[in-house]
């Protein structure tokens, strides 16, 4: 039981890192989209 | 750090609110070490009076950020204090309360969320060179990343009582993210001393 709460911790933290890092890429573009 | 603020910048400017947002991150971690080492093995009392306290810096610095969203910034100001009196009739202040914690990190991702839409309206300086950008990136991502350790760890530690060696993994990823986020906003400073902060939404940093 402990074992798989703590996966869960670490599988949903890796799926919430990789959703900030599409976020922060996706802004990136757009920002320097409309600056330009 | 304290030179070039006492110095050079105004402590009511977003300088001045990252600066004691770094402090209070430094004594928390600090104190926790000796607090855990001399007085009691326990540093969820220090956690929870940090996030008691980083709670208004952080909603400072939004609202100095992002001027407009004062009435969002406020809401979300009450609800998490509100809740906080509440929760701790719940949960002791020995306790990793998840209740202040989950609070915060959805209050300041969704506020981080806000600020970046209002830099898309008026983009200005390169990101990289943008002190704004590098301060709600360090928020940003710290909450979004310790979010699902907040929200477990009442039940990790003090339900289940998870070993240290299982634990030790997400201790590893919440160390990483709280060394990150301070680098990010020290970094945020630096580029504010060297007058990085004169664009659109970034001339509000000085």
């Amino acid at each position: 039981m402990i074992e798989v709460v703590v996966n869960i911790v670490l599988a949903g933290t890796a799926i919430l890192s990789v959703g900030v890092a599409w976020f922060l890429y996706a802004f990136s573009k757009a920002y320097h989209s409309r600056k330009q | 750090m304290v030179y070039f603020l006492l110095v050079r910048q105004k402590l009511n400017s977003i300088a001045g609110t990252l600066f004691f947002i770094l402090l209070i991150s430094f004594l928390a971690d600090f104190g926790s070490e000796i607090y855990v080492k001399y007085v009691f093995p326990n540093s969820y009392p220090i956690g929870n009076t940090w996030h008691l306290i980083n709670y208004i810096f952080v909603s400072i610095l939004f609202h100095q950020i992002i001027p407009n969203r004062k009435l969002i910034n406020g809401v979300l100001l009450i609800v998490f204090y509100t809740a906080a009196v509440v929760s701790f009739f719940y949960y002791s202040f020995m306790e990793a309360n998840p209740v202040i914690r989950v609070l915060s990190n959805v209050s300041f991702i969704v506020l981080s969320l806000l600020a970046y839409f209002e830099m898309l309206k008026t983009p200005g300086r390169a990101l990289n060179k943008n002190p704004i950008f590098w301060t709600l990136t360090a928020i940003f991502v710290f909450c979004s990343v310790t979010l699902l350790k907040n929200l477990f760890t009442q039940y990790l530690v003090f339900d289940l009582a998870v070993s240290k060696d299982l634990f030790a993994t997400i201790t590893l990823i919440y160390l990483l993210a709280n060394i990150g986020k301070n680098f990010a906003l020290f970094y945020s400073l630096i580029l504010i001393d060297k007058g990085y902060g004169d664009s659109k939404i970034a001339s509000k940093a000085t």
